[in-house]
């Protein structure tokens, strides 16, 4: 099954989705919570197989977990809130309800694909790349400076200040600049609150 | 939801049912919970709140040549609540040979040994640790030889040269209280907790079913 038929799977269903992340063997998949019952349902029928979470990752503030799937050799991750690690005890935590309640409510096609509204895109792969990953890796850097271009300023920066408070303005700054490599350590460095 | 950078500054369970902790929300505010209670403090709050708590602490610590500069963040976590019975902080030199640390024997149970090259060589490649500063000295309590902060630097003193003593500070507390047991497995054994009886009986079963 290639990813245009893993994701033709949810289409046909009715189950709303968003593609966060995709590689060569890898797809991560957004859904709504109240379909996450019937997406269990429905892609065991279609012969995805379930991957059991060895992680042993903490899941905060109620969020549900993540689940795995294999569909062939591609291995696919469903979420069911947009969120990142947490610096305190690398648990996972949901980004804001500002961003989380509307995620799916507007989202774009792109090369087949439902994707995040540009905004909400953006918050994520902050959020991602500033705690998750704690690194800025040059794909992820072309894909911030892509929804930033496309971003509605106006609803942006509420959703930044969501996730990065007062550091929004010196986040956007550094951006601006290029300087992606200064981000992680000035957001440790901040104190002026 | 929450805010993803968040930096525990430092915590303390006062009681079964008590607990304090302060929490650097990064971007956002200092947090100090207290149970179910919050309060939300910017980061010049938080520093002249802990100028006030350098004042009470004063205050109510009236033992002579007791200075708060001299202990380590660490140290105040863990001990501060003895200060109230302190009487007086004096310097002094001893041998590092002459000093004792704690540790627990092979049934997980405390005791304290006499400092060593073989436990100052393991120490001093060991990350952590209280090691060599200007700012902090190592620090026993009353007349007693065991090391409650510093071993670290105790340990690369004796390395360094076990002939030259090691500058230290001893805090005099009333009727010599805090001064650690020469055997502190006899009060561990003899203090009535359940769940600590418990959890040595299953560490004592276990290791001598191995």
């Amino acid at each position: 099954m290639s990813k245009k038929e893993i994701v033709a799977v949810l289409e046909q269903a009715g189950i709303a989705y968003a593609c966060l992340e995709q590689s060569e063997k890898d797809i991560q998949l957004l859904i709504s919570e109240s379909q996450r019952d019937f997406l269990k349902k429905t892609v065991l029928k279609s012969g995805w197989k379930k991957v059991k979470d060895k992680s042993g990752d903490l899941y905060l503030y109620g969020m549900k977990r993540f689940m795995y799937y294999s569909v062939g050799d591609i291995r696919v991750t469903v979420c069911c809130q947009l969120a990142c690690r947490s610096s305190l005890n690398e648990g996972w935590v949901p980004l804001d309800a500002k961003i989380n309640s509307q995620a799916l409510l507007d989202t774009k096609e792109r090369e087949g694909f439902s994707v995040l509204k540009p905004e909400d895109e953006l918050c994520y792969l902050l959020a991602k790349c500033v705690y998750t990953v704690k690194e800025f890796k040059k794909d992820d850097i072309e894909r911030i400076k892509k929804c930033f271009d496309l971003s509605d300023k106006e609803q942006l920066l509420p959703k930044l200040q969501s996730v990065f408070f007062r550091f929004t303005e010196r986040l956007l700054q550094l951006m601006g600049e290029n300087k992606y490599e200064k981000i992680i350590s000035a957001l440790w460095s901040f104190a002026e609150y | 939801m929450s805010n993803p950078g968040v930096l525990t500054l430092t915590q303390k369970t006062i009681s079964a049912n008590k607990k304090f902790r302060v929490e650097d929300n990064l971007g956002e505010s200092i947090h100090f919970h207290y149970n179910d209670i919050r309060i939300d403090l910017t980061i010049k709050e938080l520093l002249y709140l802990s100028e006030i708590c350098d004042e009470v602490i004063y205050e109510l610590v009236m033992a002579k040549g007791f200075s708060l500069d001299e202990y380590d963040g660490e140290f105040l976590n863990k001990y501060s609540q003895c200060f109230i019975d302190l009487e007086s902080v004096e310097e002094d030199k001893v041998l590092a040979g002459d000093l004792y640390y704690r540790t627990k024997n092979f049934l997980h149970l405390p005791v304290r040994r006499k400092m060593t090259t073989k436990r100052a060589e393991k120490l001093v490649k060991s990350k952590g640790g209280a090691g060599a500063s200007k700012d902090y000295k190592v620090v026993l309590f009353n007349d007693n030889p065991t090391i409650m902060y510093g071993e670290k630097f105790v340990a690369e003193q004796l390395l360094r040269d076990s002939d030259q003593p090691v500058q230290v500070l001893r805090m005099h507390y009333e009727n010599q209280k805090y001064s650690e047991h020469q055997m502190p497995w006899i009060p561990f054994l003899f203090k009535w907790d359940k769940k600590r009886l418990i959890h040595t009986a299953k560490t004592i079963a276990m290791k001598l079913l191995k």
